[in-house]
């Protein structure tokens, strides 16, 4: 398990990180979204070990980063946001020369630098200059170099930034891969709809502190349960707001064409028997269901910035149909 | 026992470049240019004149050493100025600091690999120090000692560069901080003893101690030594107004040796503590 207690870091005077609370645990993919500048690479590296928090406590598996660095550094793989790569090496001298960072050698540092190599597909370019890669293949190629010594937790920094389709897609099956094996992954990221296929948990942080964290799956559910419920009808549009309104439950009522939107505090019982009256009072529903949670408009609304919409009001100036 | 991982991917870089042979062949150059010209003339001068002065041989000795150690005083720092604060720029440091190495074996690495540069450089420049063992008047355990202090005075350099490495993110910074440093103890050093002299006690200038860190005052007066000046290092304190012991005289050079090595040790600590990921002791001041 990977835990962050209210972790500080300041450059000079700016405060990267304020109080910062995440838990991973065992077995997770957790998706790490923010906003530039947010702290997420300042959190990714003091996770890695490469920088110490002013403040606060970093665990992992029980052991305070920095007091057994060495046996916490086997424990970690480290995929940073550039590629870090020597140019003027071959891809295989590459991997040798971080096998040898991790002290394996020889046979065994072969045998994994060859299974490393085929496992991102990268063995026919053992040979070749790492100057001479593509930007998704030297990715690919970092992040065979932090699994060299097979690390339990792998941290990534935008790992699929800037990549084509298909590379990303190819990254994202590695990924997936690695998370079936057990490891644990902290991925970074921008691309909001990677973090919501790939992840199991995510953690957003916003101005150095983690504003939302949990299971993507009951994240999810939450911003679709506060979404308002769509309810398209194929006649008697006027009986049907009037029916809603009468209802204690509906807060508004706004219409887009045919649909009818309303922000509904009722339980799913209480949308049930919404849905009974609509349909006993002859009304012709079409559909009747919960606008679909979107990640995009979770960070939108979570980091400061308010989500656009382009509903129209049922009270203003709105378009509504005549029946 | 195995080999550094940084020493050996440094080497293997290096073999397959062109910028050593290229070096190593431009100091050459120079160094046998120097030589032939020098003895060209004093060959020349015997031609036309009536005595035979084979002392003057020795000057050519004097002048190919003092070149060879110009050339390392230009070439060493550059090649550890560029060591870490490279590492840094490539964010390959941060890569390093998450494997098994230690910062002090990445400082050790980076300051072997350098080193095993200036042995080959030194290495090479051998034939054309060895020139006036043709005619006499230096022995090759005397240039074996010139070698050997050029090879320590290149750790010293080293160092220094690698000290300027770590302090800085910028290869370019680096290296004017590195040859400003190199600058400020080759000359800054006698002319801090030179300025203080007024004021103090005729003979207890003693800042002119100071000169035990100078590489260029320790390879000058090993030089004249070797020439037969003996009385020049005695010279240069007088001048700056110290009278040392005959003693100190005498093992200026192991004791000079000896002091900037010290320095050197102590300037590699400070690198691998400033690459070393650290708590900051006085955090709090942003509370």
């Amino acid at each position: 398990m990977l835990k962050m207690e209210n972790v500080r870091k300041f450059y000079g005077r700016l405060c990267a990180l304020d109080g910062l609370d995440l838990s991973i645990d065992d077995g997770a993919l957790y998706g790490f979204v923010g906003p530039n500048g947010a702290g997420k690479t300042t959190a990714i590296k003091i996770m890695a070990g490469i920088l110490y928090p002013d403040e606060g406590l970093v665990t992992i598996d029980g052991m305070e980063a920095g007091t057994d660095n060495r046996r916490l550094k086997r424990r970690i793989g480290y995929v940073p946001d550039s590629f870090g790569v020597y140019n003027n090496l071959k891809v295989s001298e590459y991997m040798d020369f971080f096998a040898s960072c991790y002290q394996i050698t020889g046979l065994v540092a072969r045998q994994r630098i060859e299974k490393l190599l085929e496992y991102v597909e990268l063995s026919d370019r053992a040979d070749f200059y790492v100057d001479a890669l593509s930007r998704g293949m030297k990715q690919k190629l970092s992040l065979a170099r932090a699994l060299l010594h097979d690390p339990k937790i792998l941290i990534m920094d935008e790992p699929t930034s800037g990549l084509d389709p298909r590379t990303r897609f190819e990254f994202k099956q590695i990924i997936g891969e690695l998370s079936d094996q057990g490891k644990t992954i902290l991925i970074s990221s921008h691309i909001l709809s990677d973090i919501s296929e790939l992840c199991t948990d995510i953690g957003i942080i916003d101005q150095g502190r983690i504003v939302l964290s949990g299971r993507l799956r009951e994240v999810m559910k939450l911003v679709t349960e506060q979404n308002p419920l769509v309810i398209t009808v194929a006649a008697k549009i006027t009986d049907t707001i009037r029916l809603l309104k009468a209802d204690p439950q509906v807060k508004s009522v706004s219409i887009k064409g045919n649909d009818i939107m309303i922000n509904y505090s009722g339980s799913q019982k209480k949308e049930a028997e919404l849905l009974g009256t609509l349909v006993r009072a002859g009304i012709p529903v079409r559909s009747f269901s919960r606008e679909k949670g979107s990640l995009e408009a979770l960070f939108m609304q979570l980091t400061g910035h308010k989500e656009e919409r382009t509903i129209l009001s049922w009270n203003g100036e709105g378009e509504e149909d005549e029946y | 026992m195995s080999i550094n991982p940084i020493l050996k991917r440094e080497i293997t870089v290096q073999s397959r470049g062109f910028g050593l042979p290229l070096m190593v062949s431009g100091i050459n150059m120079i160094l046998f240019l120097a030589a032939l010209v020098g003895t060209f003339g004093i060959i020349t001068r015997m031609k036309l004149g009536t005595q035979s002065d084979y002392g003057a041989f020795l000057l050519i000795y004097a002048a190919v050493a003092f070149l060879v150690f110009i050339l390392l005083l230009f070439v060493t720092p550059a090649m550890t100025a560029g060591s870490i604060s490279m590492e840094r720029s490539m964010q390959t440091l941060d890569l390093m600091l998450t494997t098994q190495l230690s910062p002090f074996h990445i400082i050790t690495g980076k300051l072997c690999a350098s080193a095993w540069t200036i042995c080959v450089l030194l290495v090479s420049a051998i034939p054309a120090m060895l020139l006036p063992l043709l005619y006499g008047g230096i022995s090759v355990p005397e240039v074996a000692v010139m070698l050997f202090v050029f090879a320590a005075e290149a750790i010293v350099l080293l160092c220094i560069g690698m000290y300027a490495s770590a302090l800085s993110a910028h290869t370019a910074r680096a290296t004017a901080m590195a040859y400003a440093f190199v600058f400020a103890v080759c000359i800054g050093l006698p002319v801090l003893c030179l300025l203080i002299s007024p004021f103090v006690e005729e003979g207890n200038n003693y800042t002119a101690y100071l000169l035990l860190l100078d590489p260029l005052v320790c390879v000058g007066s090993l030089i004249a030594r070797q020439t037969g000046r003996d009385a020049v290092l005695t010279n240069i304190f007088a001048y700056l107004s110290l009278e040392p012991e005959g003693a100190f005289i005498r093992y200026f050079v192991p004791l000079s040796l000896a002091s900037q090595l010290t320095g050197s040790v102590f300037l590699v600590m400070l690198s691998v503590v400033r690459i070393t990921p650290k708590r900051k002791i006085f955090a709090e001041r942003h509370l």
